[in-house]
């Protein structure tokens, strides 16, 4: 080993290594910052649920609304997934044999909650108020997408910082009616005589940090 | 270190205010941490983590880390089969209960999310409360969630099941029976719960030969025996001092740590509020030995041994005979006219005391101190009855019960158990184990006892004496009642199930009665009574939304003065005094720990004792002239020697300790208790000597408790002596309203730049009126209730790395000997124009629209660059991860409206940004565009017993903080830095007395 000698190709693989090291660090750290945003990283994400609650068929084709089961979105910071016998007000009597809801009516049976799984999130340092929103007339679709037409819901946007800010700097696109916050379909929206109506609130949606962060 | 280039008046308080002898000695160790940020010490890790084998860890967390961090964790969410009734998730709920505590009870409003209490606040119905809540009440929470609590009951030191104590209890019951309770005592702590009052009396009918004595260290007993020489019969006695106009605290700490203290803090606040429209403003003197915030808040305070108030007290009586002849009838007149003559500042004080008692006929207070013997209470009774003060501002109502409290029940009961009389010892609740009195050897008789039964929160001193313990249930996790000092009557409704198991004290009783019902059974039978049965479940429920039973308050009590036996006893009481050289002790409960029961509670335990400064420990205090001649300084272990007994105790040199007096808190160094840092002060406190002793040695040992063993927050965050806590005395005030903006000689500098804020948006502000702070400590443990704020640990404060947004700055002015002291909260002051924004590298801390001086925690990476530029040293850095080196079980405690922040960052008050984004969301909700004043409470402001601190939007011109930022008292502290702060102070305005204005 002691006679052992960098051969020239040695050298020409090292010099090589080193001149691309600055584009491969450049060309990886543009892929990072690319890919790695949210809007690779957290849209598409489409976990399996427990129960295999189809939001096309209740919200979409049966036309239940929004807040029929998710009770707190005008109330409180949470929308809330509602309880079980919120499933069962209609389940008692509706589809009592079908194998899927097995879960469900076991869980009201035994008083045991279900344990969905959490697809949209904002981070621990974010607080998130659907109330406020709702109230202002942000339509559920703005950050969940068209739900009523997912068969298992799936994150659409990617609800960064920079996603908030957008509609926190320029709401007006996404102000509805407030009654209008739950009709998803551009169909369905309101007949002009009732939009004038509910007009649209003027909203003041803060920009500064303790407006989310605190 | 540069100086302000500005000039402040001289002759104006404030300018001279000191915080430690040392900073008014120039020592060199003060001027150098003015100079530096943090102590040196602070670079330093609590514990050595070798260099290399920290790399390590780092090296294999970043390798696991970014494992891990490959794919979103699987995050559920579980909402509840079958919802509760009025349960929306996210949404606080609010229970009224009641904290029975130290011989009366303070009605609450706790909030609870999810089921989980996390914040205590006061009940604004309850008379005891009126909205606020004391240090005590806030940390209540912590206490139920306290990891130490004991979690099974115990045969001895081995585990039983609740079916195994049950059995026994059965056992036990049934053998109790047959001997018709011969040989069994009961000893509780002093209570006012109807229930258990009268579960108590089923039993003694059931077991008539059965004992039921009560025993607390620190007890009304003095004041119940002064009612019985006074009036013949025991009285509970409530002062209504927002009436008062004249007040004499004759060693009495009656805002600190005697009765109800929020309940007169709130009165005196009144009572001396300077913008008042009958412009009636109320005197307060203190007489005391060591120095209290009743002393600090008072208009003269006169520093005297406690052994001497029965003189000074007689002393009163005498002038007050002068100024009426006829005020006595002839048996105590002659007592009075007799009265020995005290030194000739004693003297004056008594003159100028007397003359406000009688010039203020009908509305003058004497409130005499718990460790003050009876005649004390008596003749401070018979002097407010001459002056026609009965029934307008001192109110008797009959006593729940006539049982005795004090020393003597449990001496007669510990001679009882060594005569081999008592086979059964049930005690509820308490410690008596380590609280007895030094003399009564309750340890020793314990051992004689063939089964003794404790009800206790913790296995403490008691439980590992007795023969078995069982877990008590936590007042917030159980039913039961209770009727505050004037007789209003409470539900305690509880929040949680009991987190370890547990019973509450009824149910033991009920146990030992042979039954099992649960407490809930028995408390609504016992108000049954009250309520009727007719409607009874809708008037139970309103009692339980409102926290009490309207107009429940006890009818007055007929009381006669007789005069002859309280002549009698204060002749005795004057002919037996100490001889004057005699060295006294004496004996208060601790300021952290109470009398020992809150020796776990970390947030109780970090408060720093407001004259002192301490934290985690006790002291013994001593005066400035006796440290000087002994050569003593602060911490220095000193030998406080009294009856042959002896205790080793770190001294603090207390200004306006009065010479010959050594003051000691009891509650501290419990030997049960993992933390050495206290001391046990109950050697030395012997049922004779019980409030206070003479006779003592105090002897140097020349030890000395480093800075760790005896952390205080004394020279902490200092301010460089400027004026910034100001006072003034009523005449300055009437004759110049804006004295406090006038000491600044020049004013500040034009500004070239101007805050851009918007016009129309609300403005955010506090003012905090320093005429009412009496330095509670109250607003500081709700500050830390509500925003998660972690204790760090004697350690951490020997470091300077005390967590709590807001600090109570406390002044002296004057000699070292008789100083006079005020004190000032201070918080972040949200200023306009505000230094720490203005260096933050990576825009942490930014300004809202609003006027928030806004902190971004996920933003902060630590520089401290805002800290160190922030001239009101407000803010705070997480230098460890401390909540989550918590117990797990803590975490339920917390505000989930608050970040919980993580090491690394800094963190500071909010104005509890999270209330104001509550009321706006809540106010856009309903389509309002502005919140309401009033809308948005602090956590600060909601706890303050006394009504100092005002919050709201300043540009609502009709909203208080408004009005009272711009009163004549509103000032701005380091105004002259033009950082524009958006927290006023209003200047304190004092009444001295026309005649002592030479003597101070």
């Amino acid at each position: 080993m002691a006679n052992f000698r960098f051969s020239s190709v040695h050298d020409r693989i090292f010099r090589g290594v080193l001149l691309s090291l600055p584009l491969v660090l450049a060309l990886g750290g543009a892929a990072f910052s690319y890919y790695g945003r949210a809007d690779h990283l957290e849209v598409g994400y489409e976990p399996k649920q427990p129960v295999p609650f189809s939001h096309k068929l209740h919200a979409g084709d049966l036309g239940v609304d929004c807040r029929y089961c998710h009770l707190g979105v005008e109330t409180t910071a949470a929308a809330t997934v509602p309880a079980t016998e919120i499933c069962m007000n209609c389940h008692a009597k509706v589809r009592t044999d079908s194998p899927k809801l097995l879960p469900v009516r076991e869980s009201y049976a035994n008083n045991t909650p279900i344990q969905w799984r959490r697809v949209h999130k904002a981070p621990d340092y974010v607080y998130f108020d659907h109330h406020a929103h709702v109230t202002a007339g942000v339509g559920c679709d703005s950050c969940h997408g068209r739900v009523d037409q997912m068969e298992v819901v799936r994150q659409v946007k990617s609800l960064s910082m920079g996603f908030c800010l957008e509609c926190h700097r320029d709401p007006e696109p996404n102000i509805k009616s407030p009654r209008d916050v739950t009709r998803l379909s551009p169909l369905a929206a309101l007949s002009p005589a009732l939009a004038e109506a509910a007009p649209p609130r003027a909203v003041d949606p803060p920009e500064h940090c303790s407006g989310c962060h605190r | 270190m540069k100086r302000a280039p500005y000039e402040f008046s001289e002759d104006l308080s404030g300018s001279r205010a000191w915080r430690s002898l040392g900073e008014l000695n120039g020592s060199s160790e003060v001027a150098e941490s003015l100079a530096r940020e943090l102590p040196a010490s602070v670079v330093e890790p609590p514990s050595a983590i070798e260099r290399r084998s920290f790399l390590k860890g780092l090296g294999a967390t970043l390798g696991l880390g970014g494992l891990a961090a490959c794919r979103r964790p699987d995050e559920k969410i579980v909402p509840y089969a079958r919802t509760p009734e009025q349960y929306v998730p996210g949404k606080p709920l609010f229970f009224a209960t009641a904290m029975p505590f130290d011989g009366s009870a303070i009605g609450l409003v706790v909030e609870s999310h999810e089921g989980r209490p996390t914040k205590v606040e006061g009940n604004p119905l309850h008379p005891e409360s009126q909205g606020a809540a004391s240090a005590f009440a806030q940390a209540a929470i912590l206490g139920m969630y306290d990891p130490e609590r004991s979690k099974a009951p115990r045969e001895g030191r081995t585990e039983k099941s609740w079916d195994e104590t049950d059995r026994f209890l059965a056992t036990l019951s049934q053998e109790l029976v047959s001997t018709r309770g011969r040989g069994l005592a009961i000893l509780t702590e002093p209570h006012r719960s109807p229930t258990l009052a009268a579960r108590l009396a089923a039993l003694q009918a059931q077991l008539p030969d059965a004992k039921i004595v009560q025993y607390a260290p620190f007890s009304d007993e003095n004041a119940r025996a002064g009612a019985r020489l006074a009036f013949g019969k025991v009285v509970d006695r409530v002062a209504d001092f927002a009436k008062a106009r004249a007040l004499v605290a004759l060693d009495a700490d009656f805002l600190g740590s005697e009765g109800s203290t929020v309940r007169a803090a709130r009165g005196l606040a009144e009572g001396r509020n300077p913008e008042r429209a009958d412009k009636k403003f109320s005197r307060l003197y203190a007489i005391e030995s060591a120095f209290t915030i009743t002393g600090a808040s008072a208009d003269h305070r006169l520093p005297m041994k406690s052994g001497d108030v029965v003189r000074f007290a007689a002393a009163v009586g005498r002038e007050v005979l002068g100024l009426v002849p006829g005020a006595f009838g002839e048996s105590l007149a002659r007592v009075l006219a007799a009265a020995p003559r005290l030194d000739e500042r004693a003297e004056k004080h008594a003159r100028a005391v007397a003359k406000d008692l009688v010039r203020q006929r009908g509305e003058g207070l004497l409130i005499a101190g718990r460790r003050q013997p009876a005649v004390v209470h008596a003749l401070a009774y018979a002097i407010e009855s001459a002056l026609g003060n009965k029934g307008s501002t001192a109110h008797f109502h009959p006593a729940f019960s006539e049982a005795g409290e004090g020393p003597e029940g449990l001496q007669a009961l510990v001679t009882a158990m060594n005569a081999g009389e008592i086979q059964t010892l049930v005690i509820l609740g308490g410690n008596p184990v380590f609280d007895a009195p030094a003399d009564v050897d309750f340890k020793g008789a314990l051992a004689k006892v063939k089964t003794s039964v404790h009800l206790s929160l913790y296995v403490d001193e008691t439980s590992s004496a007795t023969t078995w313990h069982i877990p008590r249930a936590h007042f917030l996790e159980a039913w039961g009642d209770v009727r505050a000092i004037d007789g209003t009557a409470s539900v305690v409704q509880p929040l949680i199930a009991p987190m370890f198991g547990g019973r509450a004290e009824v149910e033991l009783v009920e146990r030992l009665a042979g039954g099992d019902r649960k407490a809930y059974a028995m408390v609504k039978e016992t108000w049954r009574t009250y309520l009727g049965e007719l409607n009874f479940d809708r008037n139970f429920a309103k009692v339980l939304h409102d926290g009490l039973l309207a107009n429940s308050a006890s009818p007055a009590a007929e009381v006669a003065i007789d005069e002859a036996t309280i002549a009698r006893a204060l002749e005795a009481a004057l002919g037996a005094a100490p001889a004057p050289e005699a060295v006294e002790v004496t004996f208060a409960p601790d300021f952290h720990t109470f009398d020992g029961r809150f020796g776990t509670n970390g947030w109780l335990l970090e408060l720093p004792e407001p004259m002192t400064k301490l934290t985690w420990a006790n002291a013994a205090l001593v005066s400035v002239k006796t440290a000087r001649e002994l050569g003593i300084a602060d911490a220095d272990v000193v030998e406080v020697a009294l009856n042959g007994q002896k205790i080793e105790i770190p001294a603090i040199v207390a200004p306006g300790q009065v010479e010959g007096s050594i003051a000691l808190a009891f509650g501290q160094g419990r030997p049960g208790l993992e933390s050495k840092l206290g001391t046990n002060v109950g050697v030395l406190r012997t049922a004779a000597g019980f409030g206070f002793a003479s006779g003592a040695v105090l002897k140097k040992t020349g030890k000395k408790r480093t800075a760790r063993e005896f952390p205080r927050t004394q020279e902490h965050f200092l301010m460089e002596g400027r004026p910034l806590a100001r006072r003034g005395t009523q005449e300055q005030y009437q004759q110049d309203p804006k004295f406090a903006t006038n000491m600044l000689k020049q004013r500040p500098l034009p500004v070239l730049y101007t805050a851009d804020l918007p016009e129309n948006a609300h403005a955010w502000s506090m003012t905090i009126d320093l005429s009412a702070c009496t330095g509670c400590n109250a607003c500081v443990v709700a500050c830390q209730a509500e925003n998660n704020i972690p204790a760090v640990g004697p350690e951490g404060v020997s470091n300077s790395r005390e967590m709590h947004w807001m600090r109570i700055d406390r002044y002296f002015e004057g000699t070292p000997e008789d100083p006079t002291s005020m004190v000032q909260p201070v918080l972040c002051q949200h200023c306009e124009n505000a230094p720490c924004e203005e260096v933050c590298p990576v825009g942490a801390t930014t300004h809202s629209p609003e006027g928030l001086n806004e902190m971004t925690y996920n933003r902060c990476i630590g520089t401290k660059y805002c800290g160190n530029n922030c001239p009101y040293k407000v803010r705070r850095y997480n230098w460890f991860n401390y909540h989550y080196q918590e117990p797990t079980i803590l975490s339920m405690a917390q505000n989930p409206d608050v970040t919980v922040r993580a090491r690394g960052v800094m963190e500071k008050c909010s104005f509890c940004v999270q209330r104001i984004n509550r009321a706006k969301i809540d106010a856009k909700a309903e389509g309002r565009p502005r919140v309401h004043d009033g809308e948005v409470v602090t956590a600060c402001q909601s706890s303050c017993p006394s009504r100092a601190i005002t919050f709201g939007d300043r540009n609502d011109a009709g909203s208080q903080v408004a009005r009272a930022a711009q009163g004549p008292r509103a000032y701005n502290i380091l105004e002259e830095l033009n950082v524009k702060p958006r927290v006023s102070y209003l200047a304190r305005v004092d009444n001295p007395s026309p005649d002592l204005k030479e003597a101070t």
